[in-house]
């Protein structure tokens, strides 16, 4: 995956803390002495920020006596996971954070192994997917988009800031699919960053963007562009303007989640203390606080929910993606 | 046959069996969908294979004449047993196997091992000081990293189990917890990031990523802005010390300073180098922060103005660098080194389809080459090994009178004056666009400078010209203060680093943007007073600095060369934890190695690498939204640019021939 560096993403790699390790505060309530976080990027990046501001919350809260943290990067990813499941054994006081990249790219081939085969722990944070268009756009809901497009679909062009068959080209084609347009005649052009296709949108090369929710809502609350549909069941409170795309007559929700693995065969009692740990954290403050930091969305789904999110989320995305033409 | 043409011939295969991958291998699996595009992921490869079969054929059937003999100085292939070829070959061995054991071994065993036998492969015998200097600086550079920034590197073997790495760092965190005058915040900052800037491996983004928990924790958006801000120029400061003295650069930007920084090192004027580029760097963001204070809302409406074609049309202008490094008999050898830079950057993942290119099954290239791992291999790598094979080395370093000399002569201060004065304002119009930035404001500067420049002035570029060391640091730093107009005023980050930043920005509560001037006024003006008291204080702090940094040059060789050799492999690896990394940084170090005793030239290799997917990116991008070239014609910024970039490589030729006309004139008149 190409970090986006974004603005999120980035408040994610603010919180590549040094670790704020407090030792552990002892008031009782400890349910697991120490947890080793397996990053599978390098340092500053989303999922860096991720694992980071997690094993803060947990340690600073006293649910985890110490947390360590350990950068893996190579193939993209692939090289924590490999490395996760070739010494299973010796792993079972780590966890793997990783996102819906790993979805991705198990179904492109990239990664040889898929979610099926770590142990899932749980699914922890989110942000939904936000359809933005500039301010001086005539283009003020989904219905103007699609009318624009069907006006004149070459000069209609949808960015993102990621590859073709990436998730920002996904929620829009699953948004053009929706509104019953081919979803593959969409005119989409890939940035390699969000900020860099936040510009491209401001410039006027593009007439829509589709990007990450938290991404938009800074720029929104300017009044430098307009949210035309969030990718969420019900409005956002950041944003309560903003139509979701259910509103509008779509079906289309999508969620980019972020989580964390175990290596395979953990124990059962290690597994439940992990989850324990991760649920007790959302009501602690300590949590609150880097949680808000770093602007994240609370989407909690441990163990069993977890698995049927993900196959949920991997039937749709396969389903799209042969649609499209990539597998 | 010469061995510069063996090496062409092996080019050209390389380039065939690109080109066979780029032509029949990839367009069969291309979505239906994207094959209407008119760019696809093979169309840039199999352009570019044809290219480099082309001009290495130029070379292997000789048909431009290459220049004659070797350089004095320079090594000569055809004398290679009188080299040192086995301690070269020990050291490399050495430095795989120090990739092999540095997971299982831990840090700071295998660092020391390899630091001691190092050193004694190049003949060192006293241990007693040895060892303690290995220790101490694998110690050292282990706590700072590890201790101090927070970034997991194993100390100790694996079998010593996991409490080694139960140590957390916090010791920033509870230093940075009382509260500090926002002066002290600037000279901390700036401090901090001197001196990790000096580090290869972290640029400013990863500096300012880890200082950010900190500027939080100290709660007031002002005074952080100002440490961050301060830690940013500490950063780009510090940045071009080890371009300069080994040719190291740590980050993009600063490659372009190592063109002349590094000949101007090895001729004896580390001194003098560092100080130029400390004033450039100074006068570059004092000027950036001015324009910044004056034309930020108005810049701010420009910049966006620049599509995907402007960028493309820059990046062109970028290239034009190249024609520095093409003297005579050259440039074949130049353009072809381009060439093969652009194909290492369309290897991996990009921007353009959704799976890698080119990674011939390897795991670790799949993100593509990363770019410290090739600028080592390329710079620092063979000139640590030209070090070694040298016959006549002795373990003196090179400590001639003038390496602490920082005087720069009033000639020296007239020739960089105008061109500080253009690159700063050249470089800040650059940082302002989104999509350029610091990079590609030094490698334009630089260009610029070079193609610009007459007669004599022009043949220094590229041996040690202070112009061409002042051009590009002037520019990156103007860029950097540029890449704030987008920031504040749009809240769009054009870099990595300003992205970080404006996460920072957010984390406390100030929403860049349009209404930041009027909303926030003070946030603006603590941004734009950290700017010039940064740039103030780092001058005072490290003018004084510069003889003691110089003088590293002046440490024996025997302990300096495993030095730069543990640098070179300490920059691929830290925050990675990747030891692939470093197998590849050697392999490529040796192929860099074997180019340079042909008299291939590195540099455009790298700059054809670091614009290479920048270039091929904003093309496919301009050529969807157009359907076709058509853009081209239809923007008259873009031809506009395209026409400077043809002026700005004619231009040299042109005024060397009106100057040898002009001798002729005069001849002819006498």
């Amino acid at each position: 995956m190409t970090f986006n560096l974004t603005r999120r993403v980035m408040v994610a790699a603010a919180a590549a803390t040094l670790g704020f390790g407090a030792p552990a505060l002892a008031d009782g309530h400890k349910v697991v002495d120490s947890i080793h976080f397996l990053i599978p990027g390098g340092a500053g990046g989303g999922w860096d920020g991720t694992a980071r501001g997690t094993g803060e919350a947990l340690t600073n809260a006293g649910l985890v006596g110490s947390a360590s943290f350990e950068n893996m990067s190579g193939g993209g990813g692939g090289k924590a996971i490999g490395y996760l499941i070739e010494n299973a054994d010796s792993q079972h006081g780590t966890l793997m954070v990783n996102s819906t990249p790993i979805v991705l790219r198990s179904l492109t081939g990239v990664f040889p192994h898929n979610f099926r085969d770590l142990t899932l722990v749980a699914g922890t944070i989110g942000d939904y997917a936000a359809m933005v268009v500039g301010k001086d756009s005539p283009i003020n809901s989904m219905s103007d988009l699609l009318a624009a497009y069907k006006a004149d679909p070459r000069g209609t062009a949808i960015g993102g800031g990621s590859v073709p068959g990436g998730m920002d080209h996904l929620v829009a084609a699953m948004v053009m699919k929706s509104a019953g347009e081919d979803p593959t005649a969409v005119k989409y052009i890939p940035y390699d960053a969000g900020g860099k296709a936040m510009a491209a949108l401001l410039s006027g090369e593009i007439a829509a963007l589709s990007t990450g929710f938290s991404e938009a809502v800074d720029l929104a609350n300017a009044g430098e562009v307009k949210i035309i549909g969030v990718t969420a069941d019900e409005r956002v409170a950041a944003a309560a303007d903003a139509m979701t795309m259910k509103e509008q007559g779509s079906v289309t929700t999508f969620v980019n989640w972020r989580g964390f693995f175990a290596a395979p065969g953990l124990p059962a009692d290690k597994l439940a203390m992990y989850q324990d740990a991760i649920s007790k954290m959302y009501d602690t403050p300590e949590w609150e606080e880097v949680r808000a930091r770093n602007g994240w969305v609370n989407i909690h789904n441990s163990g069993g929910d977890f698995a049927t999110f993900l196959e949920e989320q991997e039937e749709v995305i396969g389903d799209l993606m042969k649609e499209l033409g990539f597998l | 046959m010469a061995l510069d043409r063996w090496i062409a011939l092996i080019i050209m295969l390389i380039c065939l069996a690109y080109g066979y991958a780029a032509f029949f291998t990839m367009d069969a699996g291309l979505p239906p969908f994207m094959q209407r595009n008119p760019i696809w992921p093979s169309t840039f490869p199999k352009v570019l294979a044809v290219m480099g079969v082309l001009t290495s054929l130029i070379i292997v059937l000789g048909i431009e004449k290459g220049s004659t003999g070797p350089k004095a100085g320079d090594i000569d292939y055809r004398r290679l047993g009188d080299y040192k070829i086995g301690q070269a070959a020990l050291l490399l061995g050495l430095m795989v196997a120090y990739a092999l054991l540095l997971r299982p071994a831990g840090f700071l065993l295998s660092t020391v091992g390899f630091l001691v036998i190092g050193a004694m492969v190049l003949g060192e015998r006293k241990l007693h000081i040895l060892v303690p200097v290995a220790a101490l600086a694998a110690g050292g550079v282990w706590y700072l990293v590890q201790e101090v920034l927070g970034i997991f590197l194993r100390p100790f073997p694996i079998y010593l189990g996991k409490e080694a790495h139960m140590l957390e760092g916090n010791m920033l965190g509870h230093s940075t917890a009382f509260s500090l005058t926002n002066l002290l915040m600037v000279i901390g900052g700036c401090l901090i990031g001197t001196f990790i800037g000096m580090l290869p491996g972290l640029g400013p983004m990863s500096i300012i990523a880890i200082m950010i928990p900190v500027a939080i924790s100290i709660g007031d958006p002002s005074a952080a802005l100002i440490l961050l801000a301060g830690v940013y120029y500490g950063a780009i400061f510090g940045g071009p010390t080890s371009s300069i003295l080994i040719t190291a650069p740590g980050v993009a930007s600063t490659v372009a300073t190592s063109f002349d920084g590094y000949p101007l090192a090895r001729q004896g004027k580390a001194g003098k180098a560092l100080t130029v580029a400390a004033i450039a760097s100074f006068a570059g963001g004092t000027i950036g922060a001015i324009l910044l204070m004056i034309f930020a809302p108005v810049l701010a409406s420009v910049a966006i103005l620049f599509h995907s074609a402007e960028y493309f049309a820059l990046m062109v202008v970028g290239l034009s660098a190249i024609a520095a490094f093409a003297g005579s008999g050259q440039v074949g050898k130049a353009l072809l080194m381009t060439i093969l830079g652009l194909i290492m950057a369309t290897v991996g993942e990009g921007a353009l389809f959704n799976l890698p290119r080119f990674t011939m099954g390897v795991m670790d290239l799949q993100s593509g080459f990363g770019f410290i791992t090739l600028a080592m291999a390329m710079f620092a790598l063979p000139e640590a090994l030209y070090l070694v094979l040298d016959p006549n080395r002795s373990n003196t370093g090179n400590a001639g009178s003038e390496i602490k000399d920082l005087r720069i002569t009033r000639d020296e201060a007239k020739a960089i004056t105008p061109v500080i004065g253009r690159q700063s304002v050249q470089g800040f119009l650059i940082g302002v666009l989104p999509g350029a930035g610091a990079t590609i404001a030094s490698f334009l500067g630089y260009a610029v400078e070079r193609n610009i420049a007459k007669g004599a002035d022009q043949e220094q570029f590229g041996k040690g010209s202070v112009k061409g060391l002042a051009a590009p640091e002037s520019a990156n730093n103007a860029a950097c203060t540029g890449s704030f107009v987008p920031l504040l005023t749009l809240g769009i980050p054009g870099s990595g680093t300003t992205a970080i930043l404006l996460g920072a920005l957010i984390a406390l509560n100030v929403s860049p943007g349009p209404r930041l001037m009027e909303d926030q006024p003070e946030i603006f003006w603590a941004v734009i007073i950290s700017m010039y008291l940064g740039n103030v204080i780092l001058l005072i702090l490290n003018l004084p600095l510069i003889p003691y940094i110089a003088k590293v040059l002046a440490v024996p060789r025997n302990f300096l060369i495993p030095f730069i050799l543990f640098f070179t492999l300490m920059g691929a690896y830290i925050g990675q934890n990747n030891a692939t990394e470093l197998l590849l940084l050697v392999g490529l170090g040796i192929a860099a190695t074997v180019l340079r005793f042909a008299d291939y030239p590195l540099a455009p290799l790298l700059i054809g690498f670091i614009l290479g997917s920048m270039l091929e990116d904003n093309f496919a991008r301009s050529m969807q939204l157009y359907d076709g070239i058509g853009f081209v014609l239809e923007r008259p910024m873009t031809m506009g640019l395209l026409v400077i970039a043809v002026l700005l490589v004619l231009l040299p030729s042109f005024n060397a021939r009106r100057a040898k006309a002009r001798a002729e004139g005069v001849a002819d008149g006498d």
